[in-house]
């Protein structure tokens, strides 16, 4: 058996690039993916063909269909969707949740059991690349005040700083390659970016719908209702990790060179404009942790469909290594110095529960944040021009910061430019509509779907939500998967903070379609495609989820109230990391893919220096410089056993 | 029946029925395949019906049965699948050519991409549904 310095339990983003990075420096690094790799993923099958038909509806009620981040498409038995759960490592589906009529008003079946008042809205994937295959893209920062809103009087502060994450978020732009606009970024959202910043590439382009909300709606003023006051509309261009035109001014004018298929160097490539992001992007502009495994050095091992079911440690806490099985229910055992996990935060808190490690603070699996999402959608009265590139180009950011936050939660507006597919599923849901409510046939039919699908949009409010304990996974007290693990169980519920935020959200969409004269078609009906529904003041609410789970195993600064301490290292167990979302003790308002990135490249540092730490031998002398130290070969220590 | 003559039946009746001419219908490419889902999922008697008893305007149709099979047979052209919970996607070309995206003029997501920025401007519609220009609310 093979030794390694660090095992690193799950290929995603977080899991990809600190095994890359550790690679990198020589390191002998063995990732765990619990999902396939090869054939059954990406890389072979993508064709048009396999994720046209991937992107077909799955069912023409509008229940279900392609999902958004996190929710893969419920795939028709024809197609040719990528990514499908092997019962000994099965995922949450978007079409195991249902609504009801009643108590609790949902019904959740398959992977992810849920008890709590309202349901947890999104899935995740478990496939080489992780859940990192059918994100959007998008790559916003997190900004200075998220990272404390205690101040705000909620949540959790991070023991760590918006300036201490800085050069990390500088690293995690240059590994997904991010397109956006530092002027932009500086002065509509309020990032601290250094003048002479500029992104590995230029902003992309914004969409028709982008440009028509701009001309309308720039400068103009809505009221939010909660927090009582004014806020000014501006559409601001959002950074994603896709390929656009390299900024020549990038790296002190080195410039940046677009990273294709598997990460080769493609000068060339770009966002072609195919609307299909999710579940596959067939020019491979967008980032997928594929690419940073093409990178990855010789000393970098996976292997695919070992599904980790328990972290080994010494009699002093100590990681020592990770049992894990494969399809078949046979056990294996590896070791290494290091044990990274990185296998999403649901599935890092059922491994830390299943292990029965690092909850001297009672928090593992608690905290579990996403962003719920309300969904307000309609017609303009013109072109909206949907369905021919990014999933959502701009958004509004005016109602992320400031003292509004005290009143409700705060929330980043994104627009959604594949028109109502989100809300009410793929455009044969129109047809349904139709040609079977409506009655409709012949040029009048081909009329009416023509003109409603050129004119949709969606606005898509994407809520803060805060830590709150009781919100959590657990395990499943009798639910077993294949290879006989339990299943997580998760309890939550949005607080009165998160609703106001909603509250406010429905107000400000109601101004924006009047100013913008568009039909308001919004409307959480049936009952059965609305899991996460529930009424406020009067008014029904409804949300999706963003797939963005976090906080299950909190970061903070005392090992009373945390699980991991600021380099997301499990308190109680030397040589035990746990990276991701979950870490996060606020999930602010951004996507959080690059801050999830930024924080994983920050504990690959610290991992190399517990590693250089323990190579050293014993010594009074001063020890060597860190860039010697991380070139030293690991291989006296990793010899075969 | 001789194959020729329901051969025309069908595109002549897919005309009726979707609101598109039967040469956009024959660039599909999908009409003999469309022709055999049809027979097969409705079976022999509904599909002669269909074929023999559907007026010049469809929506005079006032039979359930016969209402049902043409909303069926619209809806394969328009989408590339056969309703169903869930429905059965035909083939990715059958996605690919789906007249639903032919009716707002645009490509099928993952078809036919416009290129870097193509999603910037009003989309150029030109030879592509020409009943689409100008309408609105």
């Amino acid at each position: 058996m093979t030794r390694y310095d660090v095992i690193v339990v799950g290929a995603g983003v977080a899991g990809s690039l600190v095994a890359h990075r550790l690679g990198r420096l020589g390191r002998r690094v063995l990732v765990l993916e619990a999902g396939t790799a090869g054939t059954a993923g990406m890389t072979g099958t993508a064709d048009t063909a396999d994720t046209a038909s991937a992107a077909s509806p799955a069912d023409a009620t509008g229940a279900a269909g392609p999902g958004h981040e996190g929710q893969p498409a419920s795939d028709p038995p024809s197609a040719g969707f990528p990514f499908r759960p092997h019962p000994a490592a099965p995922w949450p589906d978007v079409s195991d949740l249902a609504g009801t009529e009643g108590i609790p008003g949902y019904r959740a079946s398959g992977h992810l059991r849920q008890d709590g008042p309202l349901p947890y809205a999104s899935g995740y994937v478990r496939a080489n690349g992780g859940t990192g295959n059918v994100w959007t893209g998008l790559a916003p920062r997190m900004l200075p005040e998220d990272f404390d809103t205690e101040t705000f009087g909620y949540g959790r502060r991070w023991p760590l700083t918006y300036d201490d994450l800085e050069p990390h978020y500088r690293a995690a732009e240059e590994e997904l390659g991010v397109a956006a606009d530092a002027d932009e970024q500086r002065e509509h959202v309020g990032l601290p970016f250094p003048d002479d910043y500029a992104f590995p590439m230029r902003a992309l382009p914004a969409a028709r719908l982008d440009r028509v909300l701009s001309a309308r709606l720039d400068g103009r003023r809505v009221k939010d209702p909660v927090a009582r006051r004014e806020v000014e509309l501006r559409v601001v261009g959002t950074p994603h990790a896709r390929n656009g035109v390299p900024d020549p001014r990038y790296d002190a004018g080195r410039g940046y060179v677009p990273r294709g298929r598997d990460g080769r160097p493609d000068p060339d490539s770009r966002c072609a404009g195919s609307a299909s992001c999710i579940p596959h992007c067939p020019s491979y502009a967008k980032y997928t942790p594929l690419k940073t495994q093409g990178r990855w050095s010789a000393t970098v091992t996976l292997r695919d469909r070992s599904v980790v079911s328990r972290v080994l440690v010494d009699a002093g806490g100590r990681a020592t290594g990770v049992e894990y099985r494969s399809y078949d229910g046979r056990a294996s055992v590896a070791h290494a110095d290091v044990v990274v996990l990185a296998a999403h935060a649901v599935e890092n808190a059922r491994l830390l529960l299943l292990s029965g490690l690092a909850d001297r603070s009672g928090q593992v699996g608690r905290n579990l944040m996403d962003h719920p999402v309300l969904l307000t959608w309609g017609l303009l009265p013109e072109d909206a021009g949907p369905y021919r590139g990014p999933g959502s180009v701009s958004g509004f950011e005016g109602f992320r910061a400031g003292p509004a936050r005290r009143l409700r939660a705060p929330f980043r507006v994104e627009f959604g430019t594949w028109g109502w597919i989100w809300a009410k599923g793929p455009v044969d849901t129109d047809v349904h509509h139709f040609l079977t409510e409506r009655g409709l046939i012949g040029a009048e039919l081909r009329r009416a779907v023509g003109d409603r699908i050129r004119r949709q949009f969606t606005l898509q409010f994407e809520m803060e939500q805060s830590a709150d304990p009781a919100n959590r996974v657990t395990l499943h007290p009798h639910e077993r998967d294949a290879l006989g693990l339990p299943r997580p169980l998760v309890t939550y519920d949005l607080d009165e903070h998160v609703r106001e935020g909603m509250v406010a959200a429905r107000a400000v969409s109601d101004q924006i379609f009047e100013l913008l004269g568009a039909e308001d078609h919004t409307d959480y009906a049936p009952v059965a495609a609305w899991p996460g529904r529930f009424e406020h003041g009067g008014r029904t609410y409804g949300y999706r989820g963003a797939g963005h789970a976090a906080g299950t195993h909190i970061m903070g600064d005392s090992p009373a109230t945390s699980v991991v301490d600021g380099r997301q290292r499990c308190w109680d167990h030397p040589g035990l990391y746990a990276v991701g979302c979950g870490s996060m003790p606020s999930v602010a308002t951004s996507n959080p893919t690059l801050t999830m990135a930024a924080l994983a490249l920050r504990s690959a540092e610290h991992i190399e220096a517990d590693l250089a730490s323990r190579d050293r031998p014993v010594s009074l002398d001063p020890p060597p410089p860190p860039s010697v130290t991380s070139e030293t070969s690991p291989t006296s220590r990793g010899a075969s056993a | 029946m001789p194959i020729t003559d329901e051969t025309l039946r069908f595109t002549a009746l897919s005309a009726r029925l979707t609101g598109f001419d039967e040469e956009d219908l024959a660039a599909t490419g999908l009409t003999d395949v469309y022709r055999a889902v049809a027979s097969e999922r409705l079976g022999p008697r509904r599909y002669g019906r269909l074929l023999r008893e559907v007026p010049a305007e469809p929506d005079d149709v006032v039979d359930g049965e016969l209402r049902q099979a043409a909303r069926e047979v619209t809806y394969l052209w328009y989408t590339g699948s056969w309703p169903g919970s869930p429905p059965y996607v035909v083939s990715p070309r059958a996605y690919a050519e789906g007249l639903v995206w032919k009716a707002a003029g645009v490509r099928a997501p993952a078809t036919d991409p416009g290129g870097y920025g193509s999603w910037a401007d009003a989309p150029d519609r030109s030879g592509r549904d020409s009943t689409a220009e100008g309408s609105g609310p």
